[in-house]
């Protein structure tokens, strides 16, 4: 790679293994819906699979990924017999494809990590794919044989280049006659271009045949009317002679035969044509040229020679010779012809180029009128239309860095900043200024707002892509189960920051396999109870107040209450004999370390349970929540923000503090009366608030403030809700007012602080920290607080208030 | 000596290689996404060379092949076909669109470059 010394092949590979996934993601999208309804198979689904496992080949074989390459040809070919109608479509056959899709991932990431898998990792699916293919296509043996010989090509070093290496030191002289049809040219191959070449190989002794030129009248400017015999005295093979030409091969008559000494002159002599330079074959340099000529045609010669053709070629004789060593890595393209690969006697390859080149030739359609326009004139004609023809196509989307996406949020998170802080201090300014500032300051606002929402646009993503692996997974666990299940997807295109999308994959998949395993009953189970016996999980996505909704709902078994509640007094996470409503014993699933499975399953998971989805969901600043109808179904929501980068607050003070409270967390902001509140037994307080004893939780005595007013009936308490469902009263002294605020993680730029999810910068330039409210209550109720103790704290209540009473 | 060169791949990968290769052998390339996209980037312009690839989506690389050679401008324009298929019957499906010559991927630089020689004066 002489010239090309940085040509590093690895800073495609980024790309490549991006562009690989996205391939076979939709590939699996297609393959899950083939699936749905293979007898009704889509064209498109099927061109489109196998235009992306042929993608993730071509890109895999510059690469010398041998085994992705020799997986994705056996995978290919099987989707090219299937796309052309030779192999049937049918679900087991598409279980297959699945199940290759899946070996191709992992050949994908073996090679990523720069590994091979073991054999036993794809062979099987391989001879698998190779038995269908074959017995789709028996009567294609001989195609089949072919393609295995390609495999080699592919994987090995080119075994053809000892084929061609012609630097066996024999040499020999070739006679090779080539006839041109007359539209050679309009495929845009130049014959002037093949003596070139060909010239590189060796000697050459040139004839042209010029009998067929016409009159001048009659030219047509791109068609040709010479052909050529040459002699070439070469240490090169048959084959590095034919490869010369081997792009014009159905258009031209070639024949190559193994000549001898003394051939040549003996051809001039026969021809009775001149010679010039005959005898010197053994010239290394320099073209030895014959130009035979009959009686009638003898007078065109000039004509013949106005076409400039010897003259170039002589003006570009001192060209640099390719060095022999070129020659070998000609393999890989070539001939237009496999026929021509074969070993067969040049008698014969004639006549099969011949037979070839009437079935494929194709007449001039242009009128002679048209032929006579000249090359410039011709030239010129299509920028009148520019791409009319070719449709407005546009591209409609680009990928860019993650990185650059995030560098524009944060700039403009600090832009918000800025143009808050500005505003704030123009407050204080004479009121004949503020006037003039006010419009300004109000479009300056108006616009970072929509800047802000136009670059956390760029972030957002339809959660398409997470949904698109659930088919997967329901696919495999109703397998798995023994189960049938359908899965009902809506809302695919509903948009949400990419983060929040990366990070629903897991809760999701956990729930449905929770659906999966313990919701939805089996066949049987469904035909006694009256059901369908294929039973369905919906899959939902919508945006909904500020947030996007996530539903997953099924029609199965319902949340088995007595089990649920006797686990959880078993487990003594619930005290005995206690009174818990329909609703709550539902919510008790989300306890930590609650599993009602009697034993655990590879399905459900080991030992990590709902708790852990919830405190992910809670992690992202979203809730989970399930309402089930015992033999009708369970029904999941999980409520996430769209972003994580911004956040609409409530900023609240305490003293000189500032904290910022969630939005989505606020039922309400209340000044209680005094006589609402009361002390527990355990310390701790409770507000009653419309028939319901809330915790108080005090930001100054959880932070350590001085100087905050003690006495909630003459502070503010906001209401927030809990994870659970529950609520805390969180003591404040004034609100300031509502903000969208720019998260900036605490856990990036200090450490994590319990109580607090993040910091912000405000207005006024100071920091203020956002609350974590379940964090908080956690703190200052003791671990898992938040939900588990409802019941018990009402206890506390009631002897408490038979205390105080 | 610089060629004008329209390099056409759905893969992007396919093409940021293309391109790489060219545009360090100092040839100008413009890049098209597939066979749709790539005449209207062409948009009428004169190019030197087009390379394509086959299988593409909204329009494959035949059709494209098949569509230049009916427009005046590109009907002797030099067009190469990168293949991953070494078989005749694709190749000759290439040549019957109207096809110059093909290429085989994976293709190593040299050899592209060695192609483009060939059929670019």
């Amino acid at each position: 790679m002489s010239d090309l010394g940085d040509f590093n092949l690895d800073q495609f590979k980024a790309t490549y293994f991006e562009e690989c996934n996205e391939l076979l993601a939709d590939a699996e999208t297609r393959l899950m819906s083939l699936q749905q309804s293979p007898e009704s198979a889509e064209p498109e689904d099927l061109h489109a699979i196998f235009r992306a496992v042929h993608s993730v080949k071509g890109g895999g074989g510059a690469f010398n990924f041998d085994q992705l390459v020799h997986f994705a040809h056996i995978y290919e070919a099987l989707l090219d017999s299937m796309r052309e109608g030779k192999a049937a479509v049918t679900e087991e056959v598409v279980d297959l494809l699945l199940s290759a899709n899946d070996v191709l991932n992992n050949l994908i990431q073996a090679a990523q990590d720069g590994e091979d898998l073991p054999e036993e990792a794809w062979a099987d699916v391989a001879v698998e794919l190779e038995a269908l293919q074959s017995g789709a296509a028996v009567e294609d043996d001989e195609e089949n044989d072919e393609n295995d010989d390609e495999i080699v090509d592919l994987t090995g070093d080119d075994p053809a280049d000892v084929l061609t290496d012609g630097g066996n030191g024999t040499e020999k002289i070739w006679k090779i006659e080539f006839s041109p049809e007359p539209h050679l040219l309009q495929y845009a191959n130049e014959p002037l271009l093949l003596i070139r070449e060909l010239k590189t190989l060796g000697s050459l002794n040139t004839f042209i045949f010029t009998d067929k030129l016409p009159m001048f009248g009659d030219l047509k400017h791109d068609d040709i009317y010479f052909s050529w015999i040459f002699f070439l005295r070469t240490d090169k093979g048959q084959q590095a002679i034919e490869e010369v030409f081997e792009f014009v091969e159905f258009d031209c008559t070639l024949t190559v035969t193994e000549a001898h000494e003394g051939d040549f002159e003996r051809l001039v002599e026969a021809l009775g044509g001149t010679a010039s330079n005959a005898g010197s074959i053994e010239a290394d340099e320099g073209v030895s040229w014959g130009l035979f000529v009959d009686e009638k045609s003898k007078d065109e010669i000039e004509s013949a020679q106005g076409w400039g053709l010897f003259d170039d070629d002589e003006d570009t004789s001192d060209d640099p010779v390719k060095s022999k060593d070129d020659i070998e890595t000609e393999q890989g393209w070539g001939l237009f012809d496999d026929e021509v690969e074969k070993e067969v006697s040049p008698a014969e390859d004639t006549t099969s180029n011949k037979s070839s080149t009437k079935t494929v030739e194709t007449k001039p359609t242009v009128p002679a009128k048209a032929k006579l326009t000249t090359p410039t004139e011709a030239k010129k004609a299509p920028a009148a239309k520019p791409a009319s023809g070719g449709g407005a196509a546009k591209i409609s989307s680009i990928r860019v860095d993650l990185d650059r996406v995030d560098r524009l949020v944060n700039m403009v998170g600090e832009l918000v900043i800025t143009q808050a802080m500005l505003q704030q201090q123009s407050s204080g300014m004479p009121i004949e200024y503020a006037q003039m500032m006010k419009q300004g300051f109000d479009d300056l606002a108006m616009h970072t707002r929509e800047l802000q929402d136009s670059v956390m646009a760029i972030r957002m993503q339809p959660v398409k892509s997470v949904f698109a692996r659930m088919p997967r997974l329901v696919r495999e666990l109703s397998g798995k189960l023994g189960k049938k299940v359908d899965l009902v997807t809506s809302g695919e295109n509903t948009e949400v920051d990419k983060t929040v999308v990366e990070l629903l994959a897991d809760p999701l998949t956990h729930m449905i396999r929770n659906s999966l395993d313990h919701g939805i009953e089996t066949e049987d189970e469904r035909l006694e109870v009256g059901k369908t016996p294929r039973a369905t999980v919906h899959l939902s996505a919508e945006h909904r107040g500020g947030r996007i909704q996530i539903d997953i709902a099924d029609d199965g078994r319902g949340i088995n209450r007595e089990r649920v509640l006797g686990k959880a007094i078993e487990k003594g996470l619930v005290p005995e004999n206690h009174q818990l409503s329909p609703e709550e014993v539902d919510e008790l699933i989300f306890m930590p370390g609650f599993s009602t499975a009697e034993e655990v399953t590879d399905v459900s998971g080991r030992g990590v349970g709902m708790d852990v989805v919830r405190r992910n969901i809670s992690n992202l600043g979203g809730r989970i929540s399930v309402s089930s109808v015992p033999g009708k179904g369970t029904k999941f929501n999980m409520s996430l923000p769209l972003t994580l980068a911004v956040l609409d607050g409530m900023v609240t003070a305490v003293a000189d503090e500032k904290y910022v409270i969630p939005l989505t967390a606020i039922v309400e902001s209340i000044r209680p009366e005094k006589e609402d509140i009361h002390r527990l037994a355990t310390g701790g307080e409770v507000v009653f608030v419309r028939g319901e004893y809330i915790r108080l939780i005090y930001l100054h005595d959880v932070f350590g403030i001085k100087g905050a007013s003690e006495d909630p009936s003459k502070a503010l308490v906001v209401l927030v809700e809990l994870d659970g469902g529950g609520h805390a009263g969180i003591v404040v002294d004034d609100l300031l007012g509502q903000q969208q605020v720019v998260i900036k993680s605490l856990e990036d730029n200090y450490d994590p602080v319990p109580g607090v999810s993040a910091a912000t910068i405000l207005g006024n330039g100071l920091v203020a920290l956002i609350l974590d409210v379940d964090g908080l209550t956690e703190m200052t109720h003791g671990r898992g607080a938040s939900r588990r103790n409802v019941q018990s704290e009402k206890d506390l209540l009631v002897q408490s208030e038979q205390k105080y009473g | 000596m610089g060629l004008k060169v329209l390099a056409v791949d759905d893969s992007k990968t396919m093409r940021d290689m293309v391109s790489f290769t060219l545009r360090n052998a100092g040839h100008e390339v413009i890049e098209g996404n597939d066979g749709q996209h790539a005449l209207s980037v062409l948009g009428g312009q004169n190019v030197d060379l087009i390379i394509t690839d086959v299988n593409m989506p909204n329009m494959d690389g035949l059709t494209l092949i098949r569509e230049l050679r009916g427009m005046p401008a590109y009907k002797s324009t030099p067009i190469l076909v990168l293949t991953t298929e070494a078989d005749g019957a694709k190749k000759n499906e290439g040549r019957a669109a109207g096809a110059t010559g093909w290429i085989v991927k994976p293709f190593n630089p040299d050899k592209l470059l060695q192609v483009v020689a060939k059929v670019c004066p």
